[in-house]
């Protein structure tokens, strides 16, 4: 027991080492504003946690050498919420009642929001997830909001495009992850809605290397069209590589996680006309998004999982900054502003939230490997 | 203070669990690594009943019969096996438990998890949840204390000693397993009833191992066996876990440099406890 009581003391001087004692914060115009941050920063989905939390960090030095909202200099207070819901609802409670936060951005994993939600709800404390694409989420509270487009949308985008290419037999891997299991679901009922067949629709572990088996039975099965549902671009290159190697020269068509730098340097030849229905790109040439993606790379490397997810972090940010300066820092206000907030030009697109807290604005555009590179060849309407 | 309230929940709700599965693990030596495929069981079991009829009590009621079923396999498994037999298994049974649970989708939605999960009106705010948990958890201590200086607690303890003497003075292992793994059943429960109202989301990433490692650091700081022992380390272990949050960390670092610390923590806490990881037989 002596040595639990030696745990005991360390725990209490760990408790103690908090930043500034709770509730002094306020009243005092001159104190920082704080911006609580949740997300994944270490297992599994540590990479795009990463991402997300570098994005806003760029975004909130930016503003303090702005001058911060109106001369109040603003900090960032993160929490590691490894991507489940006891630690997001354990990073929100100590954010909420220990360091006031004014805002939350997070989770970051759908399952992090969703847990953490009813936390800031009765808070009345305003959350934004960056990358959260979980149709789940539109329905969990008045002050949740989110910049990524909900996968309903995606399986909206993907069955218009499919349809004007007249694809009917659709065969499809999915990794067995939240994020793969939502594409899964919309794109099934999208396909089933406009007339479509899933002739091939299987299920795998996270993190699947090796799908020379399900590639084997797939070459013997008719189908227009190859969706990469996969969770990573390594898991999504593999599954194009050893497509490729089997012969089979359908088309092959990926979501988000395709969308990647390195992707058609790395497998060379075998991504060569892949289709990759995403986001608009962001690359240093680009003109409204260069100088974030320069800026990103010289301080962090490139993105661990997408530039453009550290760019949607960096906008929800500049979003909710941007509201924190017409009405304060009041949970139901910002809400009320949020609802009304439109067309906020940013380098993702022009951003607007639904009667959900759903983002609207962000386009989808579909691009194809070219040479190794990633060239957007259209834009794919939502509806 | 909510956040102390917040705190007081997530200790209570650790402990009737832990507290019974030291008494199989701890208590009885039983190597029963796979307590999570019950928590998971039991879980699903509530909160699809519970969206499903919206009755809290059928719903506690499937959640508990579901966990007795799963408990009497494990029971019967360790009756069957050796110690370290016993253990590959149950780590196994954990692992297929979870991926049944996350690939029967139709029935569990999988990955995705089920988000909006009700409340009794009674636990409409945090406090009252709390206290709540924090009140079963206390009847629960008190109940093991009773158990542990109870007969069934001197017979179990005998079994782990020396099992071939045990059985000689007509101690039944199958009997008592049965109880041990039963008790854990119900204690996995309670804590899955409560603690899918007070996060309100279903979700399979909250079954994965570091739980489960989280249960055998408690039980092992705590000393394997001792009621009080491993209540002082739940307190202890996740004040310091949430308490790491405190650290004055640079927002780059803040989750490898906590999940480091409370590694090398945890290591320290059982390499102190690594005799008693493993039963001794008491020599006749």
């Amino acid at each position: 027991m002596n040595k639990l009581a030696t745990i005991a003391l360390f725990a209490i001087i760990l408790s103690s080492c908090t930043g500034e004692p709770a509730g002094e914060e306020g009243a005092d115009s001159t104190e920082p504003i704080k911006i609580g941050f949740i997300g994944p920063l270490t297992g599994d989905a540590a990479a795009f946690g990463s991402d997300a939390i570098n994005g806003a960090k760029i975004a909130v030095e930016e503003i303090n050498a702005e001058g911060g909202i109106n001369g109040r200099q603003i900090s960032i207070i993160a929490e590691d919420a490894r991507c489940t819901g006891g630690d997001a609802v354990s990073a929100a409670q100590k954010l909420i009642n220990i360091d006031k936060v004014d805002v939350i951005a997070g989770g970051q994993c759908s399952g992090e929001t969703l847990a953490a939600a009813p936390v800031a709800e009765a808070a009345q404390i305003v959350i934004m997830s960056a990358v959260s694409s979980s149709p789940d989420i539109t329905n969990a509270g008045d002050f949740v909001f989110r910049v990524y487009p909900s996968d309903a949308l995606k399986g909206a985008a993907l069955a218009n495009y499919f349809d004007s290419k007249g694809y009917t037999k659709i065969a499809m891997i999915s990794e067995n992850t939240d994020f793969c299991i939502g594409v899964q679901n919309v794109i099934s009922e999208s396909t089933a809605k406009s007339g479509g067949e899933m002739v091939f629709n299987e299920l795998v572990e996270p993190g699947t290397k090796d799908y020379r088996s399900l590639m084997t039975r797939l070459k013997d099965i008719d189908f227009d069209v190859f969706l990469v549902n996969s969770q990573s671009d390594s898991t999504g290159g593999a599954m194009v590589q050893q497509m490729r190697e089997l012969g089979m020269e359908n088309e092959i068509v990926g979501t988000d996680t395709l969308d990647s730098i390195t992707l058609g340097q790395v497998m060379g030849e075998a991504m060569e006309g892949v289709k990759v229905l995403s986001v608009p790109s962001l690359s240093a040439s680009d003109p409204k998004g260069g100088p974030f993606v320069q800026k990103f790379t010289e301080k962090y490397g490139n993105a661990q999982q997408s530039t453009f997810f550290a760019a949607l972090s960096y906008e929800s940010i500049r979003v909710l900054i941007d509201v924190m300066n017409k009405v304060g820092t009041d949970g139901p206000a910002m809400r009320d502003a949020l609802y009304g907030h439109t067309g906020y030009d940013s380098i993702v697109g022009t951003i607007t939230f639904d009667e959900f807290g759903d983002v609207e604005g962000i386009p989808y555009a579909l691009k194809e490997f070219q040479d190794g590179e990633l060239v957007e060849v259209e834009r794919i309407p939502l509806n | 203070m909510p956040f102390f309230i917040h705190i007081l929940f997530v200790i209570s709700n650790w402990i009737p669990s832990m507290l019974s599965h030291n008494v199989i693990f701890g208590k009885g030596k039983i190597f029963h690594f796979g307590p999570m495929g019950v928590a998971i069981i039991s879980s699903y079991g509530i909160v699809i009943t519970l969206k499903s009829t919206g009755s809290f009590a059928l719903a506690f009621l499937v959640g508990l019969v579901c966990a007795l079923l799963i408990s009497a396999v494990f029971a019967w498994l360790s009756v069957k096996l050796e110690p370290d037999a016993l253990g590959v298994i149950t780590l196994a049974m954990h692992i297929a438990i979870l991926n049944i649970a996350i690939n029967w989708t139709s029935l569990t939605r999988g990955a995705l998890g089920i988000p909006g999960v009700p409340r009794l009106s009674f636990f409409s705010s945090n406090t009252t949840l709390s206290i709540t948990m924090a009140v079963v958890a206390v009847l629960w201590i008190i109940f093991m204390l009773y158990l542990d200086r109870s007969s069934f607690g001197r017979q179990i303890s005998a079994l782990a000693e020396h099992e071939w003497y045990a059985k000689s003075i007509g101690i039944s292992k199958i009997k008592i397993n049965l109880i041990a793994f039963f008790i854990y059943a119900l204690g996995m429960t309670i804590v899955a009833f409560f603690s899918m109202q007070y996060l309100t989301i279903l979700h399979p990433n909250d079954f994965m191992f570091p739980a489960f490692i989280f249960y055998i650091t408690c039980e092992l700081a705590g000393k394997p066996g001792s009621v009080l022992g491993v209540t002082l380390a739940i307190v202890l272990l996740t004040i310091l876990k949430e308490g790491l949050r405190f650290m004055p960390i640079p927002t780059g670092l803040t989750g490898p440099l906590e999940l480091i610390i409370f590694g090398v923590i945890l290591f320290v806490a059982v390499w102190w406890r690594r005799d008693s990881v493993f039963p001794n037989t008491r020599s006749v």
